[in-house]
């Protein structure tokens, strides 16, 4: 970890003092990861890449007010977060599962895929969709990020006994409705 | 029953390693007598197992920076912000807020005015008798 902040560091000093192709070492570096945390949260491909684009445009902007009190990461973390709570606030488009249950079933009639749909991944990702942004975001940082408890905790701005609840509440509720899932299925 | 209420509101935690020392021996013990927890727990690792499992996706670097570049192509590239231009940035504060004091101590403050006896019998000051009597009279004193 120490290692990641020295190269992020390096490149934040190199891109502040005029060298811009440090700012493209940052984006390759960090894309993906920002990429799977939009696209948990939100479930939409191209509205993900979008927000990704949004989120490095926000670091280009304001690298220079970043501290470095905190990991490039955490931060980073951070305004992707907002950026994507911003983009569903938005379009008030939090995430209504049920149409996007709907508009899946309707776009698959065929029987064979309806097997296809049945796949696991298909199945937890439909699941990560209906839990509430506030406990799947942690859940996503945890999970998919492999943060820790305290660097959620600083990501999302709240206490680590917070976070533990918010990932608790949306393990439970992803077990529901998996379960809800097999008993439909 | 209440530690299986209190183990099972700590296994998400327990699972990520995230419970104090104390908390850990807890569960670990109650663990060895109660299924119905290890159950719990069980089903919490499935679920983590399910996520950790899930698809890692990526985007095309070239795109996205291409991309950040035509949105970038008007901005110059941002310096560091010094910690002594935050102070010059807030200079100007005391500067006005001297101006303004000398405004109002100089411009805008006024001397006292002086009123009659009759505006202040007539605003309802207390007088004497003395002096009502004079203000009737016409006696100016």
């Amino acid at each position: 970890m120490k290692e990641e902040m020295n190269q992020d560091n390096l490149c934040i000093g190199r891109f502040l003092a005029g060298d811009s192709r440090a700012f493209s070492v940052l984006v390759t570096k960090h894309k993906d990861r920002v990429f799977n945390v939009v696209y948990s949260l939100i479930g939409r491909d191209r509205e993900s890449q979008d927000i990704v684009q949004e989120v490095f445009l926000k670091v280009y902007r304001n690298l220079r007010f970043f501290k470095k009190r905190c990991l490039f990461s955490t931060w980073l973390y951070r305004i992707t977060v907002n950026t994507t709570y911003d983009f569903l606030r938005k379009r008030k488009n939090l995430i209504s599962s049920e149409k996007i249950m709907d508009s899946c079933r309707a776009k698959r009639p065929d029987p064979k895929e309806v097997l296809l749909e049945k796949e696991q991944k298909e199945i937890l990702d439909r699941a990560l969709l209906r839990i509430p942004l506030k406990f799947k975001t942690a859940l996503v940082l945890k999970d998919i990020e492999g943060l820790s408890y305290k660097q959620i905790s600083e990501v999302l701005g709240c206490r680590i006994g917070t976070v533990e609840s918010k990932i608790y509440r949306a393990r439970q509720l992803l077990k529901k409705e998996l379960l809800n899932n097999r008993e439909e299925g | 029953m209440g530690k299986c209420r209190r183990v099972k509101r700590l296994l998400s935690a327990y699972l990520d390693q995230e419970t104090s020392k104390s908390d850990t021996d807890f569960i670990k013990t109650h663990l060895d007598g109660c299924l119905s927890c290890r159950r719990e727990l069980d089903q919490f690792y499935q679920i983590k197992q399910l996520v950790l499992n899930k698809e890692r996706r990526s985007i095309s670097a070239d795109r996205l920076i291409l991309d950040l570049e035509e949105e970038t192509v008007g901005l110059s590239l941002p310096q560091e912000v010094p910690v002594g231009s935050l102070a010059s940035r807030f200079m100007p504060v005391p500067a006005v807020l001297a101006i303004l004091l000398f405004v109002f101590v100089f411009v805008l403050r006024q001397d006292p005015v002086e009123y009659s006896l009759e505006d202040r019998i007539l605003s309802g000051e207390p007088v004497t008798t003395e002096t009502a009597a004079k203000v009737v009279l016409g006696i100016n004193s």
